[in-house]
């Protein structure tokens, strides 16, 4: 059994186009499905807008789908009600990108992080100030930081303490979405010695959503590239860093600036397709990816591909259906 | 030399007195050459570019000198800068919305840029624009010039940003973190419209990062700032194959490598430009640091052909031990 697991999970948004305008229909995530295993990191990679963030508020239960289902150790988790409901809440946790905006200004370190505390019933309320010293420990901070203010705090110190609270409940998997990104290198170093440290410690996983290839690479099991609300590729992180079998992948990675020590000549960018990120409302026809592919063929404008397993991977694209047939 | 910044210091007033957020800063970029500012945030990167742009906020005071084609642009009157900016300097700023106006078609909005510095008719201004997105590649330009900025992606706007930038070819482009806010694949797409624009028109460009990837991929020399200070300046290659200032050393430890081994973090944080150590004002999170670092602020040497480092050990092989 999955620790986690996503079945044909799928988000369509109705939009109105324009005043009075008909109603659209926008995918944003559409027939997604994952497993993830106990102890282990499991990364969601893609542009801008390619439903990431979607598909995390779903996993978390924070906005409900328009099908599909999530299985959480064996039970689908919207139909959780009651004290199930409030051990899952409990069970997981996410981080946001933004560790400014995610902390209340006016509460002190101590509120934020032992209120969650009081609202479950975790300690005796006599045990409160050790465990918030404790959980300021376990992130690398200290205890006499738990009176200051969030304004306080450099932004590393405040993804930090995000990183507290969403540990305090004990959680079995945390689901970071883009933790990273508002933070320099040096304190984004920090961050992920920290994510290891933890996952180490505690045996967390993690569902991570990055930009950031190199720390994907880094910090993951296993990596799903998704493209305009699909999994357009979903293969171990080793393999798919080196030897991306989908175009979409390869793109992206090609794109990932990389620091180059050991040669003067630069890296070739990437051959990026001319046109931008097609929009989910109005979808391309066959393939979605066909309009920006540098390797499509006749079939690709109007053959949808299925997701199939090559080379113990999946990825959605006819250039492999054709080869396992052929 | 095209530009050349001589001991540029800028500070800010406050009820505490003045408060220094860049000082004594020399670099300089030649004809056709991509010069790269990294560093970490708020060590005074913006505040450089604002400088030569003179586009300092009012509260900002500004010291030394910033030779351009020989002249000291601080000392510049108003009208006389307003004809250089956008003409002969011309800036991308991080977040394009702010910049472009949002009540104007895109296509009359590049006009205006040569309408304003060459009085060009807004009927050839307009035409001329088109040309303008064809380079910076926005597909059927033509229609998408009469398009308001909400109406175009991220990406799209930033290449329109790029196309006012460019419109009288200017000798210098500042590019400040023209990139930060975009996907992997529509900033390599930038990176090399920026790239192929300079060998063109043998621009130079002041580009301004925090991603030693993008240095990697797009500068032809570095300078490396902390705290308001250069504290290494060396060719790229050089710069990240053999770095000789420890915090130059930290950031490039502080990448993800290989998988499985813990990354190396700078220890500690970026000091407030009103709370500096003294001596080195690197030391107080430096791995290498000695005594002698904490009794005066070394001077930026040349430690190797074109090297120049701010570091009293940069002598010793203190990358390799
Ligand atoms: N509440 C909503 N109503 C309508 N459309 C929405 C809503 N939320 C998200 N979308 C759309 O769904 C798509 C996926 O958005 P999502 O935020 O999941 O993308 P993302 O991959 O997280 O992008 P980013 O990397 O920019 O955070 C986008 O086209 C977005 O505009
Ligand atoms: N209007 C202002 N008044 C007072 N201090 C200011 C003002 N604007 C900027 N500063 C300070 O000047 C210093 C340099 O700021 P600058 O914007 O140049 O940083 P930066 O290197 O561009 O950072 P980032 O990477 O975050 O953009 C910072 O410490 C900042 O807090
Ligand atoms: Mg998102
Ligand atoms: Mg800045």
């Amino acid at each position: 059994m999955a620790f986690i697991e996503a079945k044909d999970l799928t988000k369509h948004f109705r939009i109105k186009q324009g005043i009075g305008g008909k109603t659209a229909i926008l995918k944003a995530v559409d027939e997604v499905s994952f497993e993830v295993g106990k102890d282990s990191v499991f990364s969601i990679v893609g542009e801008s807008g390619c439903g990431k963030s979607t598909l995390a508020r779903m996993l978390i239960r924070l906005l409900d789908p328009s099908g599909g289902k999530v299985m959480f150790e064996g039970n689908d988790i919207f139909q959780l009600s009651g004290n199930d409901l409030k051990e899952f809440r409990r069970s997981v946790q996410i981080i946001f990108q933004d560790p400014y905006a995610s902390l209340n200004p006016r509460m002190r370190v101590y509120t934020t992080l032992s209120e969650p505390l009081k609202i479950h019933g975790m300690v005796s309320k006599d045990k409160l100030r050790d465990k918030v010293a404790e959980l300021l420990h376990s992130v690398g901070l200290t205890p006499d930081m738990m009176n200051k203010y969030p304004h306080e705090f450099s932004g590393g110190q405040r993804q930090r303490i995000c990183i507290a609270r969403s540990l305090s409940l004990s959680p079995k998997l945390i689901i970071a979405d883009e933790p990273l990104s508002a933070l320099d290198v040096s304190i984004q170093a920090q961050i992920i010695n920290l994510l290891q440290d933890l996952r180490k410690r505690f045996g967390l996983s993690f569902i991570f959503i990055s930009h950031d290839l190199n720390v994907v690479h880094y910090f993951s099991d296993t990596v799903a590239v998704m493209y305009l609300g699909r999994i357009v590729e979903l293969a171990d992180a080793d393999k798919l860093f080196d030897r991306p079998l989908h175009p979409y992948t390869e793109l992206l990675l090609k794109a990932a600036p990389k620091v180059n020590v050991q040669k003067d000549v630069r890296v070739p960018s990437g051959t990026v397709s001319e046109t931008d990120v097609p929009s989910p409302i109005d979808m391309p026809s066959g393939c979605s990816f066909h309009p920006r592919c540098p390797k499509r063929f006749d079939r690709c404008d109007n053959t949808e591909p299925a997701l199939i397993k090559v080379d113990g991977r999946q990825v959605r694209c006819l250039l492999y259906e054709s080869n396992k047939q052929g | 030399m095209l530009l050349d910044t001589r001991g540029l210091s800028v500070h800010f007033s406050s009820d505490s007195g003045p408060v220094h957020v860049i000082s004594n800063l020399s670099f300089g970029i030649d004809p056709g050459e991509v010069f790269c500012i990294v560093g970490e945030s708020g060590c005074g990167k913006s505040m450089t570019a604002y400088s030569i742009m003179g586009l300092l906020p009012e509260n900002a005071r500004s010291a030394g000198e910033i030779l351009f084609k020989g002249s000291d642009l601080l000392t510049l009157d108003d009208e006389s800068y307003r004809n250089l900016r956008g003409k002969e300097i011309s800036m991308i700023f991080q977040e394009p919305m702010t910049s472009l106006n949002p009540v104007l078609k895109v296509g009359y909005q590049i006009g205006e840029v040569l309408m304003t510095h060459y009085g060009t008719s807004k009927k050839e201004a307009i035409s001329k624009a088109v040309e303008l997105m064809n380079t910076v590649r926005i597909p059927s330009a033509e229609i998408r010039a009469n398009e308001y900025p909400h109406q175009m992606s991220g990406g799209m706007r930033q290449r329109i940003m790029i196309a006012m930038a460019i419109a009288c070819k200017p000798s210098l482009l500042i590019a400040d973190e023209p990139t930060t806010a975009l996907d992997v694949t529509i900033q390599s797409e930038i990176l090399k419209l920026i790239r192929g624009l300079k060998d063109e028109n043998n621009m130079s460009v002041l580009f301004i990062t925090h991603d030693l990837g993008i240095v990697s991929e797009i500068a032809d020399r570095v300078g490396v700032m902390y705290a308001g200070r250069i504290v290494e300046t060396a060719p790229t290659s050089e710069i990240l194959k053999e770095p000789k200032h420890p915090y130059t050393m930290g950031l490039l430890n502080s990448l993800p490598a290989e998988r499985g081994r813990p990354l190396i973090p700078i220890r500690g944080n970026v000091p407030r430009p009103d709370d500096l150590p003294s001596g080195c004002k690197f030391s107080d999170r430096c791995d290498h640091v000695i005594e002698s670092c904490r009794a005066e602020e070394p001077v930026l040497k040349e430690t190797l052909p074109g090297h120049f480092t701010r570091c009293i050990r940069a002598g010793e092989d203190l990358w390799r031990s």
